[in-house]
């Protein structure tokens, strides 16, 4: 079982050791700091947690003890905001895992995670529902005119 | 034989009722080399959807980029186009290789946009406008189309100079834009606009609106707006309006490139200045209130993209806004011209 970033809902960008997060259904952001931004572009990939630790160990050359824990609550707090979930099963990753490379002359710090709900205010609570040429309105019946 | 065929014919029968067999009334107007008419079945509805759009305005070409059929059933008696049928306040968007189409409210509004053929629908089941649908008018359908023309829909303010270019203004409501922004009417500096505008991913800028809206404690300040209070009201409305075209004519301007990002936050002290900012601190402060204002888009991946571009490309400044509002505009022409 592996994790991977929740896209569409989610949506990112990384800017060397910083990575701004959109979380589109609820509206809250969040901005990644130290080794998460390396952690985000592997659960990018898909990755499972022990990938990420062997992963985030080789890349900073850190202590695997002093990183876990704190990878570990990283990762729940991912999860809990809906920004990363468990893979379905039957889903497969693209590709073999690249190795995040953090920032020339980087050191380790621990992952951060920022969390900012100012729009919020402004949510719109209304669900959402999309549709596609398929389904169409749920009011539009086959018999319904045509082109 | 598709639904999304369904749903044009359909919505079209609509249109053609409320026309009843007379001519629309017709208004078009410029964005970005682009005409786009607005084809009235609902004259009730002209001066609500136009006003914005009147700093761009045009006389009617043979050919339009984009034509949009506006009307309403109240005013018409057309019946409603096809709607999603739900009797709870939802959002419905559908999204297919050729259309594009969104609906809340049960049964209030509908956009819809047909990218082949250039044609776009807006339904209102009212003549009875929310204050945002007057101030920046039919932004779905102009996002929709706009983003495949390149143009993405910034939620920023805009103000420059001819020769310097312009400082594109981000951040959440409440942060300073739009004062900012209509500081800049009492100077040289031109607006593009107070709370939208378009950009490219070269980083010209097109404006969008010509209005502006502000709230009792901030109407104190800007006591030469009044000349373009907007004839428009209604006892629920937050904020007071205006259309800054034709009293302000002068002071705007349709398009010009952004030389910086600038990223305000208002001040205790009577100065105000600048400091660099980090390009991902402009992208939080640009990218969230964007994709929310466009909460309709499907395109939230690209949008990102092209405003990382903005922010990777251009360089960010906070903007400490002081109290002297006589110093703002001289701050940002600075800022202009250090990125000269």
């Amino acid at each position: 079982m592996f994790y991977i970033t929740n896209r569409p809902t989610v949506v990112a960008e990384s800017f060397g050791d910083e990575t701004v997060i959109i979380n589109m259904e609820t509206g809250v952001y969040y901005s990644l700091e130290g080794s998460a931004g390396a952690a985000w572009s592997l659960l990018e990939q898909g990755c499972t947690a022990d990938e990420l630790i062997d992963q985030l160990v080789a890349a900073y050359d850190i202590d695997r003890a002093a990183l876990g824990n704190a990878l570990q609550s990283f990762l729940e707090e991912l999860l809990v905001e809906g920004l990363a979930r468990q893979a379905a099963s039957g889903e497969a990753r693209s590709g073999a895992l690249a190795a995040p490379l953090p920032p020339a002359g980087s050191v380790y710090s621990p992952p951060g995670i920022k969390k900012y709900e100012d729009l919020q205010d402004l949510l719109l609570l209304d669900p959402i529902h999309e549709v596609d040429e398929e389904m169409g309105w749920p009011n539009l019946k086959p018999e319904s005119p045509q082109e | 034989m598709t639904i999304g065929g369904g749903l044009v014919a359909q919505t079209e029968h609509s249109f053609i009722e409320a026309l009843g067999g007379a001519a629309p009334s017709v208004r078009q107007f410029r964005i970005a080399g682009f005409h786009i008419r607005l084809e009235f079945a609902s004259p009730v509805l002209v001066p609500f959807l136009y006003s914005a759009f009147q700093h761009l305005a045009e006389p009617p070409t043979a050919q339009a980029d984009l034509i949009i059929h506006i009307w309403d059933s109240q005013s018409t008696g057309a019946p409603p186009p096809p709607l999603p049928t739900f009797d709870r306040d939802e959002v419905w968007i559908l999204k297919t290789s050729r259309l594009q189409a969104y609906t809340v409210t049960p049964g209030r509004s509908f956009y819809l946009l047909n990218f082949g053929q250039g044609r776009a629908y807006y339904w209102l089941a009212a003549p009875d406008l929310w204050q945002p649908e007057i101030s920046s008018p039919i932004i779905p359908i102009l996002h929709w189309w706009l983003l495949e023309q390149g143009w993405a829909f910034l939620h920023a303010a805009a103000v420059g100079v001819q020769e310097l270019g312009a400082a594109l203004l981000v951040g959440r409501g409440g942060r300073g834009k739009s004062s900012t922004a209509l500081a800049c009417l009492k100077s040289h500096l031109l607006l593009l606009g107070d709370d939208y505008c378009l950009a490219r991913q070269d980083g010209s800028l097109h404006s969008l609106f010509s209005s502006a809206k502000l709230d009792d404690a901030s109407l104190v300040r800007f006591p030469y707006l009044e000349s373009a209070r907007s004839p428009f009201s209604a006892p629920d409305w937050e904020k007071h309006l205006f259309f800054l075209y034709p009293a302000f004519r002068e002071n705007l301007s349709a398009e010009l490139s952004a030389r910086c990002i600038l990223l305000p936050s208002v001040t205790s002290g009577p100065d105000t200045f600048f400091r660099p900012a980090r390009p991902a601190q402009a992208l939080a402060a640009l990218a969230p209130s964007t994709l929310y204002q466009l909460r309709f888009t499907r395109e939230a991946d690209r949008m990102l993209a092209m405003m990382r571009s903005l922010t990777d490309n251009l360089p960010c400044f906070t903007l400490h806004l002081g109290q002297d509002q006589e110093k703002i505009p001289q701050a940002i022409e600075e800022v202009l011209r250090q990125c000269a």
